[in-house]
């Protein structure tokens, strides 16, 4: 049984490493146009929103203020380009630092509340955000945004390296991504994931084992809103252009429904319903207002068809057929 | 040597008085028998002691410290580890995790060593891991280490909750119903495991309702009754105090 984990843990390694390469090689070998690098960079936000808060999910909690603190990191990423000329790699950490901190110190109170209750708390955070940027003119640049968030240029000695080329700012994107899925990974996998889970499952239990329950909520829910700030950052750089309405409820609900269609028990699930649902937004684009109309009919499909997500397809398939071949049911359910 | 005791202890909910001035003191590595009618207050007495409810008034001192009013994780942390009445285990994790879980206390190391997974962290979890085979094998769930949690049976379900206490290292365990629901093969094997537990130099305080349990395996039971204590001392001077016969019984009315 022992051999048997081990060589699953190569093959998943093996996948991985064999998907960064295609991540990394695809653009130049097929020679992709602006256009889809445009949708790839936008997958990349999106699974690193739908990764940070699938964090916040595995302690029982769905945060609808995720969007609202990827807004508090792209507005201050944009306000110390716009007024000090900070490049991107120092905006980056600072939207990380502020909107943590923000995280924290709004979680003290928001953590009090569990269940639906910790849902609309954090909806009216995440409202009251947009309102703030939306009212505040002179700073935020009311619903009109701001303007001229310009990507950086790295010099590296005698090359350039300018990130306003779509190309390069895919590749910025995608080691942004990367390093975020490895760290929420490491989480679950290590014993503060189990820990996670355990409040997820039974808080009451875990408290009296000795786990400080809020203590590690409001540390979870500060790192997933530092990671939406990064990407707030990187949202801002790349687009350069924000406003409050990119960072409203309907952002994080696109966020939650990444999570709920990919799955909910692995991180492959937010990953996959990210990529799934960005590609599906794209081609529903011609469709303009029922967009949102059709979205809602997936996601009731595919709960209806696909309980469990997009994660629990791949042993779901290998179930059906290793019902048909009697003979590999072993290996199907070794883990 | 007294490990444990509470004075004047006293909850209010509203205008209903659940325990009322309630003090008692428990030894070092005895087993001590909470009982009473339904409705009593046992099951508020662990919800206090455990820290699930502040005292209304009141001191509960564990060794040497006062201790009332603390949040559940600080209780726990001083050794005083509670089980609860309904099944309770982390249902979605594997019975081994479960475990794990519940030595939550003795894993060191802060959050970014474990992240990266360093060589003392990994160091104190293969010593975790070790020590929950060990508690597996004293609860009897060997066989059953990688199963989910909800997949066992009821009886294991209930030694498995026990291990996950253990785990946390208690120095007293306090036991909320161990035997309810349970047919008599289990209760058997659970009484011989409180016993193997208490050789373990932890002290025990468990609610039971089936009047067998406790009287064969209590060194002493107090008695509560509308949240008061009612009588206390070794089984035997339990059984024969007509002060609890009344309470379970109700009194013999001379007037009729």
């Amino acid at each position: 049984m022992n051999e048997g984990k081990l060589a699953n843990r190569g093959s998943y390694f093996y996948a991985m490493v064999a998907a960064v390469l295609v991540l990394l090689a695809g653009p130049v070998v097929f020679g992709f146009d602006n256009y889809f690098l445009h949708i790839c960079i936008t997958i990349a936000f999106n699974v690193m929103l739908a990764v940070s808060m699938w964090l916040i999910w595995t302690l029982g909690l769905v945060s609808f203020a995720h969007a609202g603190f990827m807004g508090i990191g792209a507005y201050t990423a944009a306000l110390l380009f716009l007024n000090f000329g900070w490049p991107l790699w120092f905006t980056l950490i600072a939207a990380g630092i502020v909107s943590g901190i923000f995280a924290l110190v709004l979680a003290v109170p928001l953590m009090r509340t569990t269940a639906v209750y910790f849902f609309m708390a954090s909806w009216a955070v995440g409202e009251v955000i947009k309102r703030i940027f939306a009212h505040f003119r002179n700073t935020f640049g009311g619903w009109d945004g701001l303007f001229n968030i310009r990507p950086p240029v790295l010099h590296l000695g005698e090359y350039t390296l300018n990130f306003s080329s779509r190309l390069n700012y895919y590749y910025l994107a995608l080691a942004g991504c990367l390093l975020v899925v490895f760290f929420v990974n490491r989480i679950h996998s290590c014993r503060i994931g189990k820990t996670y889970w355990s409040i997820y499952d039974n808080e009451t239990l875990a408290q009296h084992v000795g786990i400080n329950t809020r203590g590690n909520k409001i540390a979870a829910f500060a790192i997933a809103c530092a990671i939406a700030g990064m990407t707030g950052a990187l949202y801002a750089h790349y687009h350069t252009y924000i406003n409050p309405k990119s960072f409203d409820i309907w952002q994080s609900e696109f966020v939650l429904i990444y999570m709920i269609v990919g799955g909910l028990n692995t991180i492959v699930g937010p990953i996959a319903g990210a990529i799934v649902l960005t590609v599906l937004d794209e081609l529903l684009r011609p469709t303009e207002y029922y967009r949102v109309i059709i979205f809602g009919v997936i996601v009731i499909l595919s709960v209806l068809l696909f309980p469990g997500g997009l994660e629990a397809l791949a042993s779901r398939v290998r179930k059906a057929f290793g019902r048909r071949r009697h003979e590999t049911p072993k290996e199907g359910e070794a883990k | 040597m007294t490990l444990f005791s509470v004075s004047g202890l006293t909850m209010r909910f509203g205008g209903v008085t659940a325990v009322d001035n309630l003090s008692l003191s428990v030894e070092k590595g005895e087993i001590r028998g909470l009982i009473g009618p339904n409705g009593a207050g046992k099951t508020t007495i662990f919800n206090m002691i455990s820290g699930v409810y502040k005292p209304t008034h009141g001191q509960i001192h564990f060794g040497g410290e006062d201790i009332a009013g603390l949040p559940p994780y600080r209780i726990a942390r001083k050794g005083l580890i509670r089980t609860f009445q309904a099944i309770s285990v982390f249902k979605r994790l594997t019975v081994m995790d479960n475990v794990r879980i519940g030595s939550h206390l003795s894993a060191h190391g802060g959050f970014g060593a474990t992240l990266l997974g360093r060589g003392e962290v990994r160091q104190t979890e293969k010593a975790i891991d070790r020590r929950a085979e060990e508690i597996l094998e004293l609860v009897g769930l060997t066989g059953h280490m990688n199963d989910e949690a909800s997949t066992l049976a009821h009886g294991h379900q209930r030694a498995l909750g026990i291990a996950v206490a253990l785990a946390a290292k208690p120095k007293m365990l306090m036991l909320d119903e161990p035997c309810a629901g349970m047919n008599i093969g289990e209760r058997v094997a659970m009484m011989a495991l409180i016993k193997k537990i208490r050789d373990q130099d932890v002290t025990l305080m468990l609610v039971e309702h089936d009047m067998k349990v406790i009287m064969a395996i209590c060194d002493s039971i107090t008695v509560v009754s509308f949240g008061k204590l009612i009588a206390e001392g070794t089984p035997d001077e339990v059984r024969e105090n007509p002060v609890v016969h009344e309470a379970y019984l109700g009194r013999k009315t001379d007037a009729a």
